[in-house]
């Protein structure tokens, strides 16, 4: 049943394949990260990534580079993460409602746009991507070197992301702010902090990197757009940060278990045909939920989190 | 008097009227159809779109559609169409049966039609026999095929799809009785990404033929096959990669069912469409050689005269 975990070349092909599958929910996870830290709930995840992916298809079509397919999409993903910030934090709107509104409004916007400026439909395209870039010595180490140094870029950036996003937070001045912003806005005011140009600037970097988990699906892994192609990552991604515990670190190895996990199911259907397929979807959740219960203790979100700060509020 | 010829003249004038509104009326049949997904799937959503500009072209059909009619207002989508006077309200999928059966009932004049739909009380069913194209194309699949292990891929599994795999498990062991049909699921219609990793994982493991049963997602079966130079075959959809097509054409069907209704002779009863004729298929792959596409042919003859037939469940 786990031969493939024995065999070099299979375990490599699985892990590789887990990897991919995980990238999308790190960019995602590392931006809802981000705007939940500084107390802002980013329902919106699944949404901007559709937003990147729809902006990463039009910029690589329009300009013929998977470069401005990157530009692009983080245009649309900070666009987005401004519409969040501008309804969330300062009309005070329900972030909950603000978040679902954005979903529906990107699922919508972009099937009727790709229609429009595609020939043919998104899914017809073929654009160019980021091909894998093999990192010399490091990429000929067996089964290590094939899964993590024979990547594209944007493998490379969501692993650098992860580093990025956990030494702000936690080795500098503004890292501390934003924390002390999610958590106790009014205290963080009285200090002399931002709050609102704090949560602004969480929000739409946040919202950019959920954008280029999209960019990741289009430039490196189907090269083209269609209706929907989010497909719930941005939900797992949120389910990522819950059981990561608000933590960068735990959130990245949390998308890397579904990942892992969603590759070993892929996997082990072929193999046992006898056992129902839905055993092996559900999976991931199970373990999610184990360790949710068990393993990783009681989770702490940020407390002043989803409340929109109001000065005048006692 | 003058009261009594106001009243002929109207009558006249109605029965004219009449007269000249009946047979437009049954020339130009109003179609409308509920959709499951988007009609830019290029697979089995867009096939059926293809089917309403078919009967729009070719009888002049007024036509009207809803795109992602998810399961809790099937009822209500085709039953406001049935009230606005659209002849024939068609549900693209099995999953439209009971919201299908409910509106048949509430609206006797209207015929309602269900593709792929089991056979049900006053609605029109139109199914295709699954195993007969599932065995065409892995007949040709097993011909070509030179690792012997072939894959079907879908995203859940449902009784349409266990039968079209019937049919290729068969075809591909009449031409390799040795050979092995893997079978997967992604649990997304749509991710193509994921079709792409579940397809290179199938690749990995020796198959060198799959065949995708997904809407969007077959394209991410295609983008494998290209990549790792191996090919499909296919039911739902066209590409370069597939050796072969029989595709179940779903805008065949539509276009057939609006001409049957013209000519009144459409009931509400269960219709199979077999595979008999050649040009069901699509163009063969320079892959396949002569004496197997000869084979594919003999094979469609052989379903035609009834020497070869299955059973679905």
């Amino acid at each position: 049943m786990f031969e493939f975990l024995i065999n070099p070349a299979q375990l490599a092909d699985v892990l590789s394949t887990a990897l991919r599958l995980s990238i999308p929910l790190i960019f995602a996870a590392m931006g809802g990260l981000l705007c939940e830290r500084a107390g802002v709930f980013n329902i919106a995840l699944e949404g901007q990534i559709l937003f990147g992916a729809f902006g990463a298809a039009v910029g690589a079509y329009y300009f013929g580079s998977p470069y401005a397919g990157l530009l692009v999409a983080i245009g649309f993903g900070m666009l987005s993460g401004l519409l969040l910030a501008i309804l969330g934090i300062s009309l005070r709107v329900n972030q909950i409602v603000v978040g679902i509104a954005i979903i529906l409004f990107a699922t919508g916007f972009t099937s009727f746009m790709s229609r429009l400026l595609f020939p043919g439909g998104g899914n017809s395209l073929t654009l160019d991507g980021f091909g894998p870039i093999n990192i010399p010595i490091l990429s000929d180490i067996p089964i290590v070197g094939k899964v993590l140094f024979a990547q594209n870029g944007l493998v490379y950036g969501a692993l650098l992301l992860v580093l990025a996003i956990n030494f702000l937070l936690f080795r500098t001045r503004a890292g501390m702010s934003i924390r002390a912003v999610g958590e106790t806005p009014s205290a963080a005011d009285a200090a002399g902090i931002h709050v609102f140009r704090t949560r602004y600037a969480c929000v739409i970097t946040g919202s950019a990197m959920a954008a280029l988990g999209g960019a990741y699906l289009v430039l490196t892994q189907v090269l083209l757009f269609s209706d929907k192609m989010s497909a719930g990552k941005g939900f797992i991604a949120l389910a990522a940060i819950v059981l990561g515990r608000w933590q960068p670190k735990l959130a990245f190895m949390a998308c890397l278990l579904f990942g892992f996990f969603d590759a070993v199911q892929l996997r082990l259907q072929f193999n046992n045909p006898e056992i129902p397929f839905q055993v092996f979807a559900a999976l991931p959740y199970l373990v999610s939920i184990l360790a949710l219960v068990g393993l990783m203790g009681r989770a702490n979100p940020p407390s002043s989190i989803g409340r929109p700060y109001d000065r005048e509020m006692r | 008097m003058l009261h009594h010829l106001k009243v002929a003249a109207l009558a006249a004038v109605t029965a004219i009227g009449t007269l000249a509104v009946t047979p437009a009326f049954a020339e130009a049949p109003r179609v409308a159809v509920a959709l499951p997904g988007m009609i830019t799937d290029r697979a089995f959503n867009e096939n059926v779109y293809n089917g309403l500009v078919m009967a729009e072209e070719q009888f002049g059909a007024d036509t009207a559609y809803t795109e992602n009619v998810s399961q809790a207002t099937q009822v209500e989508v085709m039953s406001d169409y049935a009230r606005r006077g659209y002849d024939i309200v068609v549900g693209a999928g099995g999953e439209y049966t009971d919201a299908a059966e409910r509106v048949a009932a509430s609206f006797p004049e209207t015929t309602v039609i269900v593709l792929n739909g089991a056979p049900t009380e006053g609605v029109t069913t139109i199914n295709y026999n699954n195993p007969e194209f599932g065995y065409l194309v892995g007949l040709v699949a097993g011909h070509v095929s030179e690792t012997g292990v072939a894959a079907a891929l879908s995203a859940q599994e449902f009784a349409a799809f266990t039968n079209v795999v019937d049919g290729f498990r068969k075809g591909f062991q009449t031409a390799n009785p040795e050979g092995e049909v893997l079978v997967a699921y992604t649990n997304d219609w749509a991710d193509i990404a994921k079709a792409k990793e579940a397809s290179f994982n199938l690749i990995s493991q020796d198959v060198d033929v799959i065949l995708p049963y997904l809407d969007a997602g077959w394209v991410g079966v295609a983008q494998a096959a290209e990549e790792r130079g191996i090919h499909t075959v296919g039911i739902l959809h066209e590409s370069d990669t597939n050796l072969v097509s029989a595709r179940l054409d779903f805008a065949r069907a539509l276009a057939w069912a609006v001409e049957k209704y013209q000519d009144g002779t459409l009931e509400p009863q269960d219709y199979v469409i077999h595979l008999t004729s050649v040009d069901q298929l699509g163009d063969f792959s320079d892959a396949v050689p002569e004496d197997v596409r000869a084979r594919a042919l003999e094979a469609v003859e052989k379903i035609k005269s009834g020497a070869l037939s299955f059973d679905t469940e």
